[in-house]
């Protein structure tokens, strides 16, 4: 049997636990405990919601869709632009352990706003215009994104490596960075490498 | 023909000069005007969606659900995309069009914002004393009854014990 200081002792405990059971709510709305990770996402899906179906032997005048998807896990509402480039070759390679954004200037963007644990997919349709083939080398003139005519005129050598013409649309993700009250490269990027075929090649 | 070379000599320095006074943008020509009143414009329509989106977060830190507002903000950041490539295509009136458009929106979202934060504060504010004040009956009177049932068990307690004392009789004789 115990001994009655003992038994004070439990009462004691059990009171204190049950006042701070009774305040937990209030203390809730009081303090704000840190939360989990914070990040964003960002994705390309092929047309069949597929990461192996992306578009990669394209022609010229042909749509062709792919799935664009940001996610964010932020723990607050964010204002997100993902930033459209287009490469060929010689362009600087966007390099998603590099921490810096690529250096060409964006051809198209999306303005995208998502609460916190809110995604955003958007369908996205684009074709390639006045396209022509001359000495071994391919040249793009227009890129039509969600029916935008965009100038870009790239051109590329024969890939012998890869028997191809090789281009890469890529797309990089931005946040508001509200102190700073400007946008800051969020460190991810996905591209989409495709191969410009001639016509009469297929 | 002394009269003509003169007057060639003239239109040289006043075409030089024009050509100078351009470069350096003393004139402007309207279209070049135009750009710039445009550029302005998108930047202005830029400025306030950022705005927009602070009011919303700050909504959003009082407590107010501001998902409809998100939405908002999305058709007015599309639009902006709109204005800025009419503004890189040399649009300039569809430009103007869509940034004003877009301003209008965003100021319309700080408003809306500027509501929800204030009806949110109050709300926050009501929920804290409801909380308080729960916490302290529901603290008190939980707080009691324990101690009743501390003294109820201390009096059951010792006369257990009492009961359980050895008695030591009493020998007259001895």
């Amino acid at each position: 049997m115990l001994k009655l200081k003992h038994y004070k002792a439990i009462f004691a405990i059990t009171g204190l636990v049950g006042i701070l059971l009774f305040a937990s709510p209030t203390l809730s709305l009081v303090l704000h405990l840190p939360g989990g990770e914070k990040f964003s996402e960002l994705w390309i899906l092929g047309p069949t919601h597929v990461a192996g179906d992306v578009p990669f032997n394209v022609r010229a005048n042909e749509t062709y869709t792919i799935y664009l998807g940001v996610g964010n896990y932020m723990e607050s509402s964010a204002y997100y632009i993902v930033e459209v480039k287009f490469r060929n070759q010689t362009d600087p390679f966007p390099d998603p352990l590099s921490k810096t954004p690529n250096t060409l200037n964006p051809i198209f963007e999306y303005r995208v706003f998502l609460g916190d644990n809110d995604v955003w997919e958007r369908e996205i349709a684009f074709s390639f215009e006045n396209v022509s083939f001359k000495n071994n080398t391919s040249t793009i003139s227009s890129i039509v994104i969600d029916g935008h005519a965009l100038h870009v005129d790239k051109d590329v050598a024969w890939d012998q490596t890869n028997n191809g013409f090789n281009y890469e649309l890529f797309f990089e993700l931005w946040l508001y960075n509200a102190p700073a009250s400007s946008f800051q490269y969020n460190d991810r990027v996905v591209g989409l490498q495709f191969n410009m075929t001639d016509n009469k090649t297929l | 023909m002394k009269y003509s070379v003169k007057f060639l000599i003239r239109l040289c320095v006043l075409w030089a000069t024009v050509f100078i006074a351009l470069d350096l943008g003393i004139i402007r020509v309207p279209s070049v005007v135009a750009s710039d009143n445009t550029s302005l414009k998108v930047g202005e329509a830029d400025d306030a969606l950022q705005r927009a989106f602070m009011a919303v977060s700050e909504a959003e830190n009082a407590g107010a659900n501001v998902s409809s507002l998100l939405v908002q903000l999305e058709e007015a950041g599309q639009i902006l995309v709109e204005a800025k490539l009419a503004y890189n295509n040399a649009n300039f009136n569809e430009a103007t069009g869509a940034a004003d458009e877009c301003s209008v929106l965003a100021s319309s979202v700080i408003n809306q914002a500027s509501t929800l934060e204030s009806s949110a504060l109050i709300s926050t504010r009501v929920l804290l004393w409801q909380m308080i004040a729960f916490a302290a009956v529901g603290g008190f009177v939980f707080a009691i009854v324990l101690l009743m049932i501390w003294v109820r068990f201390r009096k059951h307690y010792v006369k257990n014990l009492n009961s359980k004392k050895p008695r030591v009789e009493f020998d007259a004789e001895a």
